[in-house]
């Protein structure tokens, strides 16, 4: 039984897999992948998560709409998000900042940087 | 950082805890013990005592500037060995940063590697590499050309951040996409050097034995990477090597090929 249940909503295989590689080396944590937004928005209300990393160029449902639909559901308002972006999208990040994402992670990632938001957000010591 | 490890670190941190209370505790034996002798003295010098008392004094005081002599040198080596603990704590961190460093660096190779190989499609092929580019390097700009080695043009067949159309045909020999591929070198721009509008900063030629493939071509790098890293250049060495193996095993293998289980000859059709 894991502790804490993390999902990725990213499209990009690359991406994905490395944020897996990344939070893995957490002890207890179960790891749930989505290609897309509304593939997010399926499992997020279908399970429970602990923590979603969101990218914000999807296709088929982008993440600021996601990071919309999550705040806007009272038994998802207070779950952890942290999204994923470039440097150069501020503008981007400043709006699922205000949307109610939590944090935010730029490419390219270091797995460093990955943990310690994920233990940041889910309250466990670095 | 292995488990043997991890013990000897939290034992040093013991160690240096177990220091720290025993030097506290030997200083404030040294304060109190000199403060008392102050005042044995101050109290032998008001009453007047008589050479025989004065005897025992010198004797007690000799006793305790020997005691305090000793326990200012363990307080000494006390200090040297926390220092030495203290320098050691940090070697350790040094070394556990070193090996997040390169248990990233793995991690990317790792996964830039089996995204390439991961599928025979060459379109996904097409697609990882521009992934592994964009994501895992960081380039803005960028653009995957292909070579015709019958006219010798290297044409444009992906990019990102300008339409396609933006990116002229060139030929191989030819400026520094086209000199890249025909020396099979990296091109890198000098780092700092002020680049001429429309040049790339990063060629990565790409070739299977003798044969060019083409070249990938980095005009732009994102905003925050002022410099290339280590791992930038591990990077662009897989792609320069396994993009073009990818790229041309996936060209071999044809969309209708079934799926290995589903033909029991399909071993037999591969190694044949």
């Amino acid at each position: 039984m894991a502790d804490h249940r993390i999902l990725i909503v990213e499209d990009s295989p690359t991406m994905r897999q490395l944020l897996v590689f990344a939070l893995k080396r957490m002890k207890g944590v179960q790891i749930v992948e989505a290609q897309d937004g509304m593939d997010g928005l399926r499992k997020v209300t279908s399970d429970h998560f602990d923590l979603v990393f969101v990218d914000i160029n999807m296709p088929v449902m982008d993440g600021l709409k996601l990071i919309s639909l999550i705040r806007s559901d009272p038994g998802l308002a207070a779950m952890p998000i942290c999204v994923i972006t470039t440097e150069g999208a501020k503008d981007d990040r400043e709006r699922a900042i205000a949307l109610g994402a939590n944090e935010y992670l730029t490419k390219p990632i270091q797995a460093n940087r990955v943990l310690s938001i994920a233990r940041d957000l889910l309250k466990l010591p670095a | 950082m292995s488990k043997s490890e991890e013990q000897d670190e939290r034992g040093e941190g013991d160690a240096l805890l177990d220091l720290l209370a025993r030097g506290t505790e030997l200083t404030r034996q040294l304060v109190d013990e000199t403060a008392r002798l102050r005042q044995r003295i101050a109290e032998g010098a008001s009453s007047g005592h008589d050479s025989a008392t004065r005897h025992d004094q010198q004797l007690a005081l000799g006793e305790w500037i020997a005691k305090i002599d000793a326990l200012q040198r363990e307080n000494r080596s006390l200090l040297e060995q926390l220092r030495s603990v203290e320098a050691s704590n940090q070697r350790w961190a040094e070394r556990h940063a070193e090996i997040e460093e390169r248990h990233n660096e793995l991690a990317n190779l790792y996964v830039a590697s089996y995204q390439l190989h991961a599928t025979f499609d060459p379109d996904e092929v097409i697609a990882a590499i521009s992934e592994i580019v964009i994501n895992l390097i960081g380039a803005e700009v960028f653009a995957l050309y292909s070579c015709n080695p019958g006219n010798g043009c290297l044409t444009p067949v992906a990019c990102e951040g300008r339409p396609l159309s933006s990116f002229s045909t060139l030929t191989v020999g030819s400026g520094l996409i086209g000199e890249a591929v025909v020396n099979r070198t990296v091109y890198i721009a000098e780092p700092g050097a002020v680049t001429v509008e429309g040049e790339p900063v990063v060629v990565i030629p790409l070739h299977v034995r003798d044969c060019a493939l083409g070249a990938i071509a980095l005009y732009k790098l994102l905003d925050q990477k002022a410099e290339l890293s280590e791992l930038d250049h591990q990077l662009f060495g897989l792609l320069a090597s396994h993009a073009a193996t990818a790229l041309v095993c996936s060209s071999w293998v044809p969309a209708s090929m079934p799926t290995p289980g589903s033909n029991p000859g399909w071993i037999d059709r591969v190694t044949n």
